[in-house]
């Protein structure tokens, strides 16, 4: 271990390094040094809130600690909350950095460094002085873990350490101090912590904001922190220029885990509310749905026919002989980022606390999910997924019969979407001009149409793309182009009428630039 | 630069489609029969997601996250 003091003003930073088998004596230490939390209880602390968020990364990282550091979030708590209590917490917190090559402190003082330095950082972790709930703001890379086969929702943040600036791509995630942030508060800021990074339409929050926020439609006091109801939840995103969706269980049923998975392959982070009370339990919980593990061609292949049709579209298919699949009803293991667990979790939506010691929360259950859409996405799923299903079976140019489909349906922008496009050199003909010079909305619905040996090739065969502005389905006035069966069918403006191209169609790559690795 | 230099290489695809005898508009009576149904049909879809949708907001107020 490397200990120095670098003198600012009159305050110290002092910086360790050390390897990541050392981290219990590492932190211990830290914790007694910086926190005044004597040895027996670091330990304690270290084995039972710490060690769980250092078991699941890699064994070659380094650790960087500085210390003090001034964690926004924490310090935002600290002044509007701790420091009125007659206990004297700290104000600052300890900053851990990951780094998956051995470094020095030199390192950080060499020009020639700098990059190397920047190529095996792989994020970082705040511990602030609220014990025993120690974890505060954290970004990891995913590549910090043992296991990272999964897609996820993630954007590149810059930060410092040791005074050089890094980038790290990762999605936040912070544990609940359950005093001025629980699991509901955590995950609100942890969305907007997300979405202020990557689109400029929108502002971080801190715990201070989120509270003055809801006292609008507060009755009591809002800390200490009792939770939040959804619609509350809800609330909060609105004020935060979200056009918010909520979606029960018991009302969408069938379509349920169908639409979140289809709001997840959409790149957007979705709050999910888990439940134990249809079992007599009394846990409540909300977290967040951040991507998906790598589908493997076996999940692929034990993929049912889809479930949730009308029965006028059940009579075409057995009629036509089209065998029909919903990618969104694929058996896959889902990521989340949950307060009361180290970042990255994999469950089943079936199944989304598997992952607790605490075998009360294993019968909870998803209930409810919000959706923090963008105010000018008037169309939503459930709407949107009709849509698609009624064209390609029931539209003016259904498709052929004794077809093998399987429907891909996902939300994306339509510059990321024809970016993919003109880049996309598997797209041949015409296809890709016709499309690429469509006036697009901000935000477009696409359905791909594939087969399950093209889909483990990632390639399509066809593909739908509709307005998600325009939630007026009357006369198929979403509709902006479709392309399949070598046939494109579009609104021709001068005959004011949909129109039918025919011309030969080869399949394409997939689009995947939601969900990143 | 005058709009005559504008290019759009879609229309000329369009055009050289159209030509080609590529190019059908869909007004025949089959394809408005099948509008007629399909408008019925995402009218039932809108109905039955606005009442999902109310539904799912109302019982929100009830469900308290704390854990």
């Amino acid at each position: 271990m490397i200990l120095k003091n670098l003198t600012l003003h009159n305050m110290s930073i002092k910086s360790i390094i050390a390897q990541i088998k050392d981290s219990k004596d590492f932190i211990t230490e830290l914790l007694v040094s910086e926190f005044n939390i004597d040895k027996s209880n670091s330990e304690f602390l270290f084995d039972r809130v710490l060690q769980p968020h250092f078991t699941n990364l890699r064994s070659d990282l380094y650790l960087f600690a500085e210390t003090p550091y001034i964690d926004k979030v924490y310090r935002d708590s600290y002044y509007h909350y701790y420091s009125s209590k007659l206990k004297r917490y700290c104000r600052d917190t300890i900053r851990i950095s990951f780094f998956e090559k051995e470094i020095t402190l030199d390192d950080f003082r060499n020009e020639n460094s700098v990059q190397t330095l920047e190529d095996s950082y792989l994020g970082f972790i705040i511990l602030r002085p609220t014990e025993p709930q120690l974890i505060g703001r954290s970004l990891l890379s995913p590549r910090i873990l043992l296991n990272n086969s999964f897609q996820i929702c993630q954007t590149k943040y810059q930060t410092t350490v040791n005074s050089i600036k890094l980038n790290i791509e990762g999605f936040p995630h912070s544990s609940q101090d359950t005093e001025t942030i629980s699991c509901a508060e955590t995950t609100l800021w942890a969305i907007m912590e997300y979405f202020s990074n990557k689109y400029p339409e929108y502002s971080p929050v801190l715990p201070s904001k989120i509270i003055k926020v809801l006292n609008q439609v507060s009755f009591e006091r809002q800390i200490p922190s009792k939770g939040l109801n959804i619609q509350q939840m809800s609330f909060a995103l609105k004020e935060f220029c979200f056009g918010t969706r909520i979606y029960s269980k018991t009302e969408y049923q069938a379509w349920f885990e169908n639409l979140l998975s289809c709001y997840v392959e959409s790149g957007i982070p979705v709050i999910v509310a888990i439940e134990n009370r249809h079992a007599g339990g009394n846990i409540g919980h909300a977290k967040l749905c951040i991507g998906r593990n790598d589908l493997l061609n076996d999940a692929i292949d034990k993929l049912d026919e889809i479930r949730n049709l009308s029965p006028e579209l059940e009579l075409i298919i057995k009629h036509k002989s089209i065998r029909l699949y919903d990618y969104d009803d694929i058996d896959k293991k889902f990521i989340f980022i949950d307060d009361n667990q180290p970042a990255y979790q994999v469950a089943k939506l079936k199944n989304p606390a598997v992952h607790y010691v605490n075998a009360d929360w294993h019968n909870c259950r998803i209930t409810y999910f919000i959706v923090p859409l963008y105010p000018k996405i008037y169309l939503e799923a459930f709407e949107a997924k009709n849509f698609f299903l009624k064209f390609i079976l029931q539209g003016p140019v259904p498709v052929k019969a004794s077809s093998d489909v399987v429907l891909r349906c996902y939300l994306t922008s339509s510059r990321s979407f024809k970016d993919d496009i003109a880049r996309n050199s598997t797209i041949v003909g015409d296809l890709k001009e016709l499309i690429l010079e469509t006036s697009m909305p901000k935000f477009i619905w696409i359905a791909e149409l594939s087969e399950k040996d093209l889909l483990k090739d990632k390639r399509t065969k066809g593909i739908v793309i509709i307005d998600a502005t325009e939630t007026n389905l009357f006369s198929y006035k979403p509709l902006i182009l479709a392309a399949y069966d070598d046939v494109i069918i579009t609104f021709d403006e001068t005959a004011g009428n949909l129109v039918k191209y025919t011309l030969t169609l080869h399949n394409f790559k997939i689009f995947e630039n939601n969900l990143k690795n | 630069m005058g709009m005559s230099n504008f290019v759009s290489k879609s229309q000329s695809i369009r055009d050289k489609l159209k030509q080609e005898g590529k190019y059908t508009i869909l007004n025949k009576e089959e394809h408005i029969k099948s509008l007629v149904v399909i408008n019925k049909s995402l009218e039932d879809v809108r109905r039955e997601f606005q009442v999902k949708d109310q539904k799912s907001q109302q019982n929100a107020a009830f469900v308290t996250l704390t854990a």
